[in-house]
């Protein structure tokens, strides 16, 4: 194998590998790049048996041929090399020469039979807006659990669904709740959905998704399967692996009963929360909204018997004055997750279930549980 | 072999006879080693760390011929069987496991509470397969589990949780027991004090003490005598002994803490030896805390001293303590607080708890009541409309 390849296309190829590789290696090739120089190009593949990701980048190919080498090794030293052209040579099938200006590397290749297969979803392929994927997964992601032994709420569901009646059309939807919260965003489809469909896609793969997704505004493809789901967009593959389990039952989780409505601009509730919880508990985060008339008082201490008020203006439609508290952290990532001018809370008290929305917009709904001192 | 059915009514009445199954895989981190690396199979292996402190987290069948033990100092394994193959712990690697393992009791039952990676409670009174023989269920997820992850489990079944729990160890490996509600009175009258669950080495040497040898002796004993004796768990021998264990199969139950204690043969002085033994629970505890997946920010010391009298110490970290060093580290702070009356130490203990513990005035972050209940899963065909405004929820 040999080829010859510009830094800077390697270098974003490698950047987007990293965090897919397994950082704690339990396999040696799990921490591992395999590249496959043919047909003017290199394909670029890492995966931690969960995630897979495989990349393109073009290259004037000398010899076709496949290696796999440590992905950190190669992208560290890669990063820190002039702008040039940057030549791989392999000299056995265990050692690879990397050339660029007046530097030389020997790195140490690894059996590439090792190298796991990486999987090919099987089912529909179609394709999918960009922003449309970008802003559900925005909406959603800060929801999933991090709790292991829930492991159906580690990751976000994603759904098609059918019209429910005539007059609706197919629908996409997005969940994820850790339990103390959750996000829910909901969109019309432009496309025949015969029968609804379902999955969760892990933690992990969201996260790389983000990060895919940041990069442009290509739209994707994508293939659902019953055990992966597959991503693709030119020079780019993102697979993984499907949680298996049912996700449980969110519209539960969607108070029904709430008649206390509490409206504000979202941007100054957010900058305020931001400003009065540097003085909340640093663990819970907590902080108390006092709302009478048409003001509300955001307060919070800690331990130090340091303390932080501001008001802001509000409507609020009950003659009674109401208090609850919150974690910010939870707050605040679902007043960035949401794009308007104005934010709702709906009530019922301060121990029960909120609904959070954007008046204006029938697209996402967010479910936040108090926090009690 | 013949299943025998343990005779219910279906529905939900207090007066139904429950039908629990407990599975708990054999010997799972080892053997997950072992399927793993056809090369360890059939030799004495060890999951758990080499250092001089290190501490086996769980043991293949093959070393246990050895003696070897989990929670056994690994020096202590290593001179009992010199040609053990020890093994770092690989928590994904068992957790993937488990995640497989939850997926398959989630097809039968929702009633699902995990204990650990490796062990759960199942109630299957009424089931998702319409199953009337709990056996039939067991054997079933006994054989799935093995065709699905290339392990063994063994089962238990019978009408709570405490002899679901003693069942699923009567045949270790690979093994099924069912306790009929028929043979349930008279099975517990020949178990052994030792069988019961909770009934550790210290508990035992007690009962043995009181005469109390096996089910049968502890029936005999009134309440108020086991409740002078043991406190509060007085009161769980005494009902567990007569069949009385209505503790529900909870899904959503969060543990609250893990610890461990240890009761010295001989009261002891000297300050580095009772670090030692710190140092040896702190080792347990980190095993159990990664057994059960379990992280705590409070560290709470406990020493009985030889008069019985008694003192704990806590800290509150500001993040999950997670390794034997830190807790170690901690431990030693709390330690060093406590004066050592001349007579010595009877016991020391440490306890990891949170994240629910908080002191009082903290805040807490309340869980949506779904969640606390967790029953049925949903029904994806049922539409949800998110409508403007949102008058449907209102």
């Amino acid at each position: 194998m040999e080829f010859h390849i510009q830094k800077e296309p390697l270098l974003k190829a490698l950047a987007r590998i990293q965090t897919v590789v397994e950082r704690r290696n339990t396999m040696t090739m799990l921490g591992t790049a395999l590249l496959e120089a043919q047909d003017g190009r290199i394909v670029l593949s890492a995966t931690d048996l969960e995630v897979s990701l495989r990349t393109t980048c073009a290259a004037e190919i000398i010899h076709e041929g496949t290696m796999a080498l440590n992905a950190k090794t190669l992208f560290e030293i890669v990063r820190e090399l002039a702008p040039t052209n940057v030549v791989f040579r392999m000299e056995t099938e265990s050692r690879l020469i990397l050339l660029a200006g007046r530097a030389r590397f020997e790195l140490a290749g690894f059996p590439i039979a090792e190298f796991p297969k990486i999987p090919q979803a099987e089912g529909e392929r179609f394709g999918f807006e960009h922003a449309l994927l970008a802003e559900m997964f925005g909406k959603t992601h800060f929801a999933m659990s991090s709790d292991d032994s829930r492991f159906t709420l580690n990751g976000v569901l994603f759904q098609l669904s059918p019209p429910s009646d005539d007059s609706e059309s197919p629908k996409v939807r997005m969940v994820a709740t850790d339990t103390h919260r959750l996000a829910m965003v909901e969109k019309p489809l432009q496309r025949e959905i015969a029968e609804l469909r379902e999955v969760i896609i892990p933690k992990k793969a969201v996260f790389e998704m983000r990060k895919v997704l940041e990069e442009d505004q290509e739209p994707m493809e994508i293939i659902m399967g019953t055990a992966h789901i597959q991503f693709i967009k030119s020079e780019l593959t993102l697979i993984t692996k499907l949680i298996q389990g049912r996700f449980p039952d969110y519209r539960r989780v969607i108070p029904s009963q709430n008649s206390i409505r509490l409206s504000m601009d979202r941007l100054e509730l957010d900058s305020v929360v931001k400003r009065i919880s540097v003085l909340s508990h640093e663990k819970s985060r907590g902080i108390r909204m006092n709302v009478h008339g048409s003001l509300m008082k955001i307060s919070s201490n800690n331990p130090e018997q340091e303390a932080g008020e501001e008001e802001i203006a509000v409507q609020f439609d009950s003659e009674e004055p109401f208090a609850i508290g919150f974690n910010a952290r939870y707050l605040r990532d679902i007043l960035t997750a949401m794009e308007g001018v104005e934010v709702r809370f709906v009530f019922n008290n301060d121990e029960t279930p909120v609904l959070v929305f954007d008046p204006n917009r029938n697209d996402a709904l967010f479910v936040l549980m108090p926090m009690r001192v | 072999m013949i299943f025998f059915l343990l005779h219910a009514c279906h529905g939900t009445g207090p007066d139904v006879m429950r039908k629990i199954i407990h599975i708990d895989m054999d010997a799972f981190y080892a053997s997950v080693e072992q399927r793993d690396n056809p090369a360890f199979r059939g030799h004495p292996l060890v999951v758990g760390g080499r250092s001089a402190r290190g501490v086996v987290a769980a043991a293949s069948y093959e070393a246990r011929k050895f003696g070897v033990r989990s929670a056994m100092a690994m020096q202590k394994a290593l001179a009992q069987c010199p040609n053990l193959i020890v093994v770092p712990p690989r928590m994904a690697a068992y957790k993937a496991v488990s995640q497989q393992i939850q997926a398959i009791f989630l097809e039968y039952t929702d009633l699902m509470e995990p204990l650990s990676l490796d062990e759960a409670f199942l109630d299957v009174t009424t089931n998702k397969k319409g199953m009337v023989s709990a056996s039939m269920v067991a054997q079933e997820i006994r054989a799935r589990i093995r065709q699905q992850t290339g392990l063994t489990a063994s089962a238990g079944v019978s009408i709570n949780k405490f002899l679901a729990k003693v069942a699923s160890d009567m045949n270790k490996p690979d093994g099924f027991t069912l306790i009929a509600p028929q043979q349930a009175s008279s099975f517990i009258a020949t178990l052994p004090i030792e069988k019961f669950y909770g009934v550790g080495k210290v508990t035992a040497t007690k009962m043995h003490a009181m005469g109390i040898k096996t089910g049968a002796d502890l029936l005999r004993r009134p309440l108020v005598e086991l409740e002078t004796a043991f406190g509060k768990t007085g009161r769980f021998y005494y009902q567990i002994v007569r069949n009385q264990d209505d503790r529900p199969v909870d899904p959503s139950r969060e543990r609250h803490s893990v610890g461990t204690e240890d009761t010295f043969e001989q009261d002891l002085r000297d300050p580095d030896a009772l670090l030692a033994r710190l140092e040896f629970i702190v080792h347990e505890v980190v095993r159990r805390m990664e057994k059960c997946h379990f992280s705590g920010k409070t560290l709470t010391l406990k020493i009985k001293f030889a008069d019985f009298r008694q003192v704990t110490r806590s800290r509150t970290s500001d993040r999950p303590i997670m390794d034997a060093a830190e807790m170690m580290a901690i431990a030693r702070l709390l330690f060093r607080r406590i004066a050592i009356p001349p007579r010595g130490v009877r016991l020391l203990g440490i306890t990891l708890s949170g994240p629910c513990q908080n002191a009082p005035g903290t805040w807490r972050q309340l869980t949506l009541p779904y969640f606390n209940l967790e029953d049925d899963h949903h029904n994806p065909a049922t539409p949800i409309r998110i409508h403007a405004n949102h008058e449907n929820f209102l």
